[in-house]
C-alpha cells in the first residue's frame, strides 16, 4: 500500500540533522568494517529513524 | 594513513630478524628511497605489504617462508615469518603484525599453520591496547580497504593497467567517499521495494482510517443518544419531583379534611347499602312470588287435609295388609304352590293357610290397607305445605326486614347529606392522589427504563472507546510511520542531490587535478579528459579538432601517474578540508591522505618523464615510498633530492637471490 503523500508532515529540522548525520557516520563505518550485511543496517538505519521520531514524540 | 615503519622475519629473501625499514614521516622530506637490483627483494617488499595487511601475496610460488630456512628446517622444528606494520591512521599509531608458524612435520613436508592477525594501538596516554581478533579484519578495513590497495602499493608493471580496471569507477568512488552516500541512498531509496523506506510504507495500515471515521460516527451518535437519555432522565426526575410534590400536597388535603372524609366516606357506604338493600328487596319479592305460585294449592288445601284425616281416624277398619300387595300376586304363589320364601305351599298347608289369610286383608276384600296409605299420604302433603307456609313466611320477615333497613339508611343517608353539601370534594382529592399516585408509578418506571437504556448507551460509548482506543492505537502506529517514512525520504533525498553534486564536483575536480599533474608530467601537446567510467583519454588538438590519440607504454605510464597523482591530491584535499560532519547541507565525504608505495615504477618511461614525475609526486603525496633500481636511481636523484627523508638499499647476501638485507644509507 502506497504512503499518502497527501497528508504533510512538518519536519523537526533538528531530527533531520541528526538522522542525517547519524545515518551517514553509520554508512561510513559500515563501509570500512564491513562489520553489519545489509538487512542488519537496513534494521540499523530503521531503528535510527524511529528512535528519532520516538523521542521527539515524547 | 602514513607508514612509519615495516619489519620482516623470514619473509621470502628477508632471512631471520630484519631490522625495520623506517620510513619518512616529515611532511617536507616524505620520500623514503630503496633501492635494489633485479631480484634483491623490491617487489616482495610490496607484497610484505599486501601480505602483512590483507593475507595476499601475487608470488608465483605462495610460500613466504625463506628459501634458505626451509631448507635448514630440521624435523619437527619450527620457524615463524611475520611483516609488522607500524602506521598512523587518524591520529593514531597502530601496529599491525601477522605471524606465520611453519613446521616440518617429515622430511619432504613443510606444514603451514593459519596465520595469526595481531593489531595494537596506543591510546592517546601512550598506552599499547590491543585490538579484539574478531576486529582484527575489520580494523584493517576501515584503515585501507584492500579493493584499494593496489591504487597505492603497486608496481611498474601495473601501473599500465590501473587505469583500466574494471573496478576504476569503484576505487574513485570509494577513495572520494561516495560509494558509501550511494549505499545509504540505495538503502533509503523509495522505489525500491528492500528499502527502509518501503518497508516502513508497507506497513501502514490504510484501511484503519476508514474503520476509525466508522467508529467515530457511531461514537458521536451513541453520544447523542446519550445525550437525550440523559436529558429525559432528568424530565423524569422533574416530573418524579413534581409528582411527589403533588402527592405531599394530595395527602395534606386528604389529611386536613379527614372528618369531612368520614362522612364522605359514610355517604358513599350508605349508598352502597342502600342498593344491596334494595337489591336484596327485590330478591326476596322474586323468592316470595315464586315459592308461593310452586305450593299454593297445598298451601290452602291444609284444611282439607286436616278434616279428611279427622275423618280416617275416625273410621272403623281393623288389620293391616301387605302394603302394596295386591291380590293377584298372591293368586301367582298359589297357582305355582311355592312361597318366595321357597316353602312348599302344596305340601306345606299351614302356610298356604297363612298366605290365604293375608289376601283376605288386601283390597278390594279389605279397606283398611288403603285407609291407612291414604293418611301417609295426607301426611306428607301437610309437612310439604308447612314448608311452603314456613319459606313464605321467612321471605316475607326478610322483605319486611329489608324495608325497615332501608328506610333507616335512606334516613341516614338524608341526614350525612345535608352535613356535607357544599364542602370539599375530598373524594375527588383522593381521586387526584390515586391519579397522581398512578402516574408517580408511571414516571418511575420511565426513569427506571431510561436509566436502563443510559446504562447500556454509556456501556456503548465505552466499547467503541475502547475500539476507537485500540484503532488509535494502529493510527498512532501509522502515524509514526508516516513520520518515519516522511523523515527517511529527507535524508534520501538529502543524500541522492548530495550524490550528483559530489560525484559532479569529484569528476570535475578530478580532471582539473589530472591535467593539472599531467601538464606537468607530460612535455608534449596532449591533454587528457575523462570519460564516464573514469578512464583517462588522451586527446591531441588537431586542425582545431579534440582527437583521440594513441598511446606508447611510456606516455600510458605517465597518463596512469596523472591519474592516481590526481586520485591521492583529491583525497589529501578532501582529508585536509576535513571529515567531519558539521555542514547541514552538503554531505562530508570521507577521505584520508594516502601514501604511494611504488615498485619500479619508471619501467618504460623516458628520462624527462621520471624527473616530472619524481618532481611532482613527493608535493601531492602525503608520502612517497619508492622502490628503484640504481639505473633509474640517477634520473631520479636530482629531481627528488629535497624530498628525500630516508634512503636504504637492498643487499643480496653473498650474491644469494635467496637472501637479502636492507641497509641504511647514511
Amino acid at each position: 500500500m502506497e504512503f499518502n503523500s497527501d497528508i504533510k508532515l512538518e519536519l523537526d529540522q533538528n531530527i533531520l540533522k541528526r538522522l542525517k548525520t547519524r545515518i551517514y557516520l553509520m554508512e561510513r563505518e559500515n563501509h570500512k568494517t564491513k562489520k553489519y550485511k545489509d538487512n542488519e543496517m537496513l534494521d540499523k538505519i530503521r531503528k535510527v529513524i524511529e528512535a528519532e521520531v520516538d523521542k521527539n514524540d515524547n | 594513513m602514513i607508514i612509519k615503519s615495516i619489519a620482516l622475519c623470514n619473509f621470502r629473501q628477508y632471512k631471520g630478524v630484519q631490522p625495520p625499514i623506517l620510513f619518512s614521516t616529515d611532511n617536507e622530506k616524505n620520500v623514503t628511497v630503496i633501492l635494489g637490483v633485479n631480484t634483491s627483494g623490491k617487489t616482495t617488499l610490496i607484497q610484505a605489504f599486501k601480505w602483512c595487511l590483507y593475507e595476499n601475496v601475487n608470488f608465483k610460488t605462495r610460500d613466504v617462508l625463506n628459501i634458505e630456512v626451509a631448507k635448514s628446517m630440521g624435523l619437527y622444528t619450527t620457524y615463524e615469518v611475520y611483516v609488522e606494520i607500524v602506521l598512523i591512521h587518524e591520529d593514531k599509531e597502530f601496529t599491525i603484525r601477522r605471524t606465520m608458524k611453519f613446521t616440518k612435520s617429515d622430511a619432504d613436508k613443510i606444514k603451514s599453520e593459519k596465520s595469526l592477525l595481531k593489531i595494537q594501538y596506543k591510546e592517546d596516554n601512550g598506552e599499547q591496547q590491543a585490538v579484539p581478533f574478531y576486529e582484527c579484519d575489520n580494523t584493517i578495513n576501515k584503515i585501507l580497504p584492500a579493493a584499494l590497495s593496489d591504487y597505492f602499493f603497486f608496481d611498474g608493471e601495473r601501473i599500465a593497467e590501473i587505469n583500466n580496471r574494471g573496478d576504476v569507477v569503484a576505487a574513485v568512488r570509494g577513495l572520494m567517499g561516495l560509494d558509501v552516500v550511494s549505499e545509504a541512498k540505495d538503502r533509503l531509496d523509495p522505489t525500491k521495494a528492500s528499502s527502509v523506506t518501503a518497508k516502513f510504507s508497507k506497513e501502514l495500515d490504510v484501511g484503519n482510517d476508514q474503520k476509525n471515521s466508522t467508529l467515530k460516527n457511531d461514537l458521536t451518535n451513541a453520544q447523542t443518544m446519550f445525550g437525550t437519555l440523559n436529558t429525559r432522565k432528568n424530565e423524569a426526575k422533574n416530573e418524579i419531583e413534581y409528582c411527589e410534590r403533588r402527592k405531599e400536597e394530595l395527602s395534606s388535603q386528604i389529611l386536613a379534611n379527614k372528618d369531612e372524609k368520614h362522612n364522605q366516606e359514610k355517604k358513599l357506604s350508605l349508598e352502597k347499602d342502600i342498593t344491596q338493600i334494595t337489591k336484596n328487596i327485590e330478591n326476596t319479592e322474586s323468592r316470595i312470588v315464586r315459592d308461593f305460585t310452586a305450593g299454593a294449592m297445598k298451601f290452602f288445601a291444609i284444611p282439607l287435609m286436616h278434616r279428611a284425616m279427622r275423618a280416617i281416624d275416625e273410621a272403623k277398619y281393623s288389620g293391616e295388609g301387605i302394603p302394596d300387595m295386591r291380590i293377584g300376586a298372591i293368586d301367582f304363589l298359589l297357582a305355582r304352590q311355592k312361597c318366595i320364601c321357597g316353602c312348599d305351599l302344596k305340601k306345606n298347608e299351614g302356610a298356604r293357610d297363612n298366605i290365604l289369610f293375608e289376601q283376605s286383608l288386601l283390597p278390594p276384600k279389605h279397606l283398611g290397607t288403603i285407609l291407612h296409605t291414604t293418611k301417609d299420604t295426607y301426611k306428607r302433603y301437610l309437612k310439604e305445605s308447612q314448608n311452603v307456609y314456613n319459606t313464605v313466611l321467612e321471605n316475607h320477615t326478610d322483605y319486611r326486614n329489608n324495608r325497615n333497613y332501608l328506610g333507616e339508611k335512606t334516613d341516614e343517608l338524608k341526614n350525612v347529606s345535608v352535613k356535607i353539601q357544599g364542602n370539599i370534594d375530598v373524594a375527588k382529592i383522593e381521586k387526584d392522589y390515586q391519579k397522581n399516585e398512578k402516574t408517580l408509578k408511571d414516571k418511575r418506571d420511565l426513569l427506571l427504563k431510561i436509566s436502563s437504556d443510559s446504562g447500556a448507551a454509556e456501556k456503548e460509548i465505552s466499547e467503541i472507546e475502547r475500539n476507537i482506543e485500540r484503532l488509535t492505537i494502529v493510527s498512532d502506529k501509522n502515524e509514526r510511520l508516516r513520520k518515519c517514512i516522511t523523515y527517511a525520504k529527507a535524508v534520501y533525498e538529502w543524500l541522492k542531490v548530495g550524490y550528483d553534486k559530489q560525484e559532479k564536483e569529484v569528476k570535475e575536480r578530478l580532471l582539473e587535478s589530472v591535467n593539472n599533474i599531467f601538464e606537468k608530467m607530460y612535455h608534449g601537446k596532449r591533454h587528457v579528459t575523462i570519460n564516464d567510467r573514469y578512464q583517462i583519454v588522451l586527446m591531441t588538438l588537431l586542425d582545431n579538432d579534440e582527437v583521440k590519440t594513441d598511446e606508447s607504454k611510456g606516455l600510458e605510464a605517465v597518463k596512469n601517474f596523472s591519474f592516481i597523482s590526481g586520485l591521492v591530491d583529491l583525497a589529501r584535499q578532501k582529508a585536509h578540508k576535513g571529515n567531519g560532519v558539521t555542514e547541514d547541507e552538503d554531505i562530508p565525504v570521507n577521505t584520508e591522505p594516502y601514501p604511494l608505495v611504488m615498485d619500479a615504477p619508471f619501467s618504460n618511461t623516458d628520462e624527462i618523464h621520471i624527473k616530472n614525475i619524481s618532481k611532482i609526486i613527493p608535493e601531492i603525496a602525503e608520502q612517497v615510498i619508492l622502490m628503484i633500481m640504481q639505473k633509474d636511481w640517477e634520473f631520479v636523484r636530482s629531481a627528488l633530492e629535497d624530498k628525500i627523508g630516508c634512503s636504504y638499499t637492498i643487499e643480496k647476501i653473498n650474491n644469494s637471490d635467496t637472501n637479502s638485507a636492507i641497509r641504511r644509507n647514511v
